[in-house]
């Protein structure tokens, strides 16, 4: 009972991590980058959770950062950051726990597509017309800068993030 | 977890997508697309507006009712602006290519540019 409170607080750390994280990406100056692109930051901590925590948690703070989106810039973004999250989680998630094939940059790249696929799809049922996929090639090349930094970011914060929550979690890479 | 920084396997991943990205976003630009003819604007999936671009040389503003302003001008077309917090539409910028997109999700407005599919060859005889 008490480890499992001890992981909802960790959750709640996360989540707040994750919604901090977007905040201050948003503050950033979008001129260099092309329309639409985002760093995705705060999918450091969707990563974290995916890898430690498990589906159920991970899923948890994707919906959590997704209802963050939406009070900050209404209902569009809400769902488009929705269904980015949540894909990307799922593909997290079996790419940390199942394929353990790829490391940490190869993940963060392959969620990072995976969350831009997501938004797209939305984005297409959104405005009933397909055409948005013109935004794909562009989004793919900035997926995978961004997906490599996230990755070698996560790979470098990981031993830190994980004696940080060493008292939160008894085990570490303890699955549900 | 690995306790590499990069393993063989990302590296194959990240060059696999990175050739898949490169050539879709390479492609459209070497192939002949044939001439800008329309700027087709739909709302909600509904088709509001059609914009000859080729008689478009003087500059010249559209107000849609969604209060998405466009811009013809030298056979391109832009969104000028809209009401809606992100401005992907805006930053997307000038479109001058068959097949460049501009959309505003939130307010459910997508700018497409068509032209005719005019043949690379005259035919081709085997």
């Amino acid at each position: 009972m008490k480890q499992k409170t001890y992981k909802i607080a960790l959750m709640g750390l996360l989540a707040a991590t994750a919604m901090v994280l977007s905040y201050l990406e948003s503050m950033l100056p979008t001129a260099f980058l092309p329309p639409g692109a985002k760093p995705g930051f705060s999918n450091l901590a969707n990563m974290f959770a995916a890898a430690v925590l498990g589906l159920p948690s991970a899923l948890t703070i994707a919906v959590l950062k997704a209802c963050f989106a939406g009070l900050m810039r209404g209902g569009t973004s809400f769902f488009m950051s929705l269904c980015g999250g949540v894909a990307s989680t799922f593909v997290m998630w079996f790419l940390f726990n199942k394929g353990k094939k790829l490391g940490s940059v190869g993940i963060g790249v392959v969620s990072a597509v995976s969350h831009n696929a997501g938004q797209l799809a939305v984005a297409a049922v959104l405005v009933g017309n397909a055409s948005v996929l013109g935004y794909a090639p562009i989004l793919l090349l900035c997926a995978l800068i961004a997906g490599t930094l996230t990755g070698l970011v996560f790979r470098a914060v990981l031993p830190a993030l994980q004696k940080a929550t060493k008292s939160f979690i008894q085990t570490p890479n303890r699955k549900e | 977890m690995t306790k590499k920084w990069i393993s063989r396997a990302d590296v194959i991943v990240l060059a696999v997508l990175l050739l898949v990205g490169l050539g879709l976003w390479i492609l459209p630009r070497v192939l002949p697309q044939g001439d800008a003819l329309v700027a087709e604007v739909t709302v909600g999936g509904e088709t509001v507006l059609e914009l000859d671009l080729q008689t478009a040389t003087a500059r010249k503003t559209y107000t849609l009712e969604n209060g998405v302003v466009l811009v013809t001008e030298n056979h391109t077309v832009a969104v000028l602006s809209a009401d809606c917090p992100d401005k992907v539409c805006v930053n997307t910028g000038v479109l001058s290519r068959v097949g460049e997109v501009a959309a505003c999700v939130p307010t459910g407005t997508v700018v497409t540019v068509k032209g005719e599919s005019r043949a690379i060859l005259d035919g081709i005889t085997y």
